[in-house]
């Protein structure tokens, strides 16, 4: 490699090295991109909170669940929320009275998968299988209902499961990553009474809380989560379809 | 995480600052590449073995070329060991998430849900600068500039925590080093000849001992983990404003934690500490991300501690009793309950008043109210155990933020607590520290010493803290304690409270200095003692036989003996040689190398080594 002495010496020409130097920036530049492309970090539509506005939404995966969803429709109506379920499109085929109630309440339907998978460990190939599917379910929904469809992009990723693929694909068929603020935890099913406490505890105006419609204590402690965030003069909308 | 916070707060709020440090965000790596490149095909005449253009220096491009390859395998392994090493031993899939993730961040940019720690692209970013560095160094200065912007950019767009980003490029700078190293390419400072920092064998040690560290560190770091943070910060025992912040928005509320804490304060003292502060971490914790899901082993026992009622005539009371006080503040609320924890009731209050002002003078008559209504509530009320009392400012136009750690010191608009305590009856008298009890100490040292919460424009953990100086200050409170201090005379002893409690409450007995048996010290049996003494006695007769006579004067004792001794000629040679001006000209690099040559050959083997010792050996012409 290293030859040393002058009889080895090679006097290089201005233009080869001029042409070296343009094939080994656009090989270093496309293999920086290749391995970080930029577009997805940059150009990734999210929503992550509502920025500094005295607005909270509730939002709640995995829906919906035969025997969780009518306690939450319930709570949600009695405390007159509108919420935002991002449920899963294979059980609203499952139960599709739920999906017509929850449509029916106002509250906004969004994106979960088809499945929910996580897309860290299923082949990129199926996301569009899993995302658009789901939001075909989700037309499909509003139109048997008989209502104005919300024509919604917002998808969460099951699990919070993100890679770069995923977004890749996401940032492609211009999906909005709809992320949270304010996470307790509830999908372990905690008691009532840790719910809320985490939530309130942890509430800052512009929030965008998760939960989930995993165990009856999430529905118990909606009650008091939104007592406790109107009482310091939070309101309650559904999630926002791009950042505020 | 508030340094974190210090620069992404900053994110989102200027456009043109927002859209370059994106762009630089995406772009450092590849534009340190391409410097690195074009350094290496332009600098050198001819590229493979040569003399600078610019420096009269070899540049061995080959040599950094393949170190730098060595250098960036040598990041990607590591990368993948951190990753799946996360998987195998801690079982988390992340074992160290995004800021995004489990905290409000201002993201600029998204990247994805996998391990924040460290970053690979800034350890690339390092060994790109590194390079750089010995490949021309004069460019030292630009490459680290960009290196430390680019760090900066990660905390800006919210992509990384501080830890990550200087560990990121620690290992980086530490790794390419290293590799260098093992190539024989030294890196020197730029100066006129080039001065070197560090010979080749230091900068291998160096560099692999900087590596190492920056591992042990990283397994330290797992703080930054929210499944592991309970435990770190349970181990030191960091504090936490959860409960106090809490307590101080909501009274009502706040009695149950409080007094849940008053409850644990009677069983014994030390392992209360540790599970109540653990418990603040956790509460503080919960609900912070994925990682930070409800582990109910770590949470407290539901159902110790549940509120029994109001006392709307012991409030009345009580209220009575503070306006006969004529307090300079105003009372807001005075709430009185019967708290039950476990299987005995306690009476507790929580009182609020208003802080018009703000300021150091203000800060002391705070205290000195608090003091006050303190004093009174417990001397009014026989049966009550514990007070909550708190400062607030009322109609308050924004949201503020109480300054300590977490979420939870932001309060809505409304009424902000600025100063918050609460006092047990039962540390009214504090036996370990008799001065605290001086009738004129300072109101905040009162409370301070007595409160396990204690806000004012600063949290402080929830445990008692330990006041260093044990002098009272020397000025008298301004206003004069008017109640003395419930002290010995006959307590009233755990008076029937209007309340049907079976009280077998530990109550607030302040045990009126009880003069406890001393416990006499053991004779120690005859037989043990010289055991003891002998190592005593032993080196003291060995001592002055180690002292040696020594043959050069100490380094400060007597500076002229030992510039005299250092240029006599009993001194190594390595030494003198050390002392004597290097002579070198510069101008023809070939004829520098062979003298270099000579010289090395000629020398013994063991002076060249011993010459060699310095980590940081500077020549300097005078």
């Amino acid at each position: 490699m290293l030859l040393e002495g002058h009889s080895t010496r090679i006097k290089f020409q201005r233009s080869m090295r001029y042409g070296l130097f343009a094939l080994l920036t656009v090989a270093i530049w496309g293999a920086y991109f290749m391995w970080r492309p930029p577009g997805p970090t940059l150009g990734l539509r999210h929503v992550t909170h509502w920025g500094d506005q005295p607005v909270v939404s509730l939002t709640f995966d995995d829906g919906p669940h035969p025997l969780m969803t009518p306690l939450l429709l319930a709570a949600l109506k009695r405390t007159d929320v509108k919420a935002t379920f991002f449920v899963v499109g294979d059980g609203l085929r499952l139960y599709p009275e739920l999906a017509y109630r929850m449509a029916h309440d106002g509250h906004q339907l969004a994106n979960h998968s088809q499945y929910h998978y996580n897309l860290t460990r299923i082949s990129p190939a199926e996301y569009e299988h899993e995302i658009e599917n789901c939001f075909g379910a989700i037309r499909h929904v509003y139109k048997v209902a008989g209502l104005k469809d919300n024509n919604t992009k917002l998808f969460r990723p099951p699990g919070g499961g993100l890679n770069r693929a995923a977004m890749d694909y996401l940032y492609r068929n211009d999906v909005t990553l709809a992320w949270w603020s304010n996470n307790v935890g509830d999908w372990a099913r905690p008691p009532a009474w840790k719910v809320w406490r985490g939530v309130s505890d942890n509430l800052r105006p512009g929030d965008i809380i998760l939960l989930h419609d995993a165990g009856v204590g999430t529905p118990q402690a909606i009650p008091g989560i939104v007592k406790s965030a109107r009482r310091h003069g939070l309101s309650f909308l559904p999630m926002p379809e791009a950042q505020p | 995480m508030r340094l974190f916070y210090l620069i992404n707060s900053w994110a989102g709020r200027n456009d043109f600052a927002d859209a370059t440090l994106r762009l630089f965000y995406v772009s450092a790596v590849p534009l340190l590449a391409t410097a690195l490149a074009a350094l290496l095909i332009f600098l050198p005449r001819h590229p493979w073995r040569v003399t600078g253009r610019f420096s009269h220096r070899e540049v061995p491009s080959g040599r950094i070329l393949l170190a730098t390859a060595l250098a960036i395998a040598a990041c990607a392994l590591l990368m993948s060991a951190v990753n799946s090493g996360s998987l195998r031993f801690f079982n988390a899939e992340i074992l160290s998430p995004r800021p995004f993730v489990t905290h409000r961040v201002n993201a600029l940019v998204i990247e994805p849900n996998d391990n924040s720690f460290p970053s690979p692209e800034v350890m690339i970013a390092a060994v790109l600068a590194v390079a750089i560095w010995a490949v021309y160094p004069r460019a030292v200065v630009i490459a680290l500039a960009a290196l430390l912007l680019f760090g900066f950019t990660r905390i800006f767009c919210g992509a990384n925590y501080p830890v990550d980003v200087v560990a990121g490029a620690t290992t980086g700078a530490a790794l390419c080093a290293l590799s260098l190293a093992l190539w024989g390419v030294s890196l020197s400072l730029p100066a006129k000849e080039g001065r070197l920092v560090w010979r080749v064998r230091h900068q291998a040690g160096f560099s692999s001992a900087t590596v190492l560290l920056v591992v042990v560190a990283s397994l330290l770091s797992l703080a930054n983990a929210p499944s592991h943070a309970g435990k770190v910060r349970a181990l030191f025992r960091l504090p936490s404003a959860s409960v106090a912040s809490a307590t101080a928005a909501e009274p009502r509320d706040a009695m149950a934690s409080t007094t849940l804490a008053s409850t644990r304060n009677q069983e014994n003292a030390a392992a209360v500490a540790v599970r109540a502060s653990s418990m603040h971490d956790i509460a503080a914790h919960e609900g912070e991300g994925e990682g930070g899901a409800f582990r109910t082993r770590d949470m407290p026992v539901p159902g110790v501690t549940s509120l029994g009622g109001y006392l709307p005539e012991a409030e009345r009371q009580l209220l009575a009793n503070l306006r006969a006080e004529k307090l300079p503040h105003r009372l807001v609320s005075v709430d009185v309950a019967q708290v039950r924890a476990g299987t005995s009731d306690f009476r507790c209050a929580a009182v609020r008043f208003e802080v018009q002002r703000s300021g150091v003078a203000e800060r002391k008559h705070v205290a000195a109210t608090a003091v006050r209504i303190v004093q009174r509530a417990f001397a009014a009320d026989p049966a009550l155990q514990n007070i909550d009392i708190s400062g607030v400012v009322l109609n308050a136009p924004q949201a503020a933020q109480v300054k300590g750690q977490g979420p939870l010191s932001v309060f809505a608009a409304g009424a902000i607590p600025v100063f918050t305590a609460s006092i047990a009856r039962r540390d009214l008298i504090i036996a370990k520290k008799p001065w605290v009890n001086h009738p004129s100490a300072d109101a905040g040292l009162w409370l301070r010493a007595r409160s396990r919460l204690y806000i004012n424009a600063r949290v402080l953990p929830a445990v008692m803290p330990v006041v260093p100086t044990p002098t009272p200050m020397p000025t008298p409170v301004p206003t004069p304690v008017p109640t003395p201090i419930p002290v010995p005379t006959p307590t009233p002893v755990p008076t029937p409270t209007p309340i049907p409690t079976a009280t077998p409450v530990p109550t607030p007995v302040p045990a009126p200095a009880t003069p406890q048996p001393l416990p006499i010290a053991r004779p120690v049996p005859q037989t043990a003692r010289p055991r003891v003494m002998k190592p005593q006695i032993m080196p003291r007769a060995t001592m002055p036989r180690r002292v040696a006579p020594r043959r050069v004067a100490p380094r400060g004792v007597v500076p002229q003996q030992r510039r005299a001794a250092v240029t006599r000629r009993r001194v190594a040679p390595a030494v003198r040689r050390s002392l004597r001006p290097a002579v070198r000209s510069q101008r023809s690099t070939r004829g520098y190398i062979e003298r270099r040559r000579t010289r090395y050959r000629r020398s013994s083997r063991r002076s060249f080594n011993r010459s060699r010792s310095g980590t940081r050996r500077i020549r300097r012409d005078r």
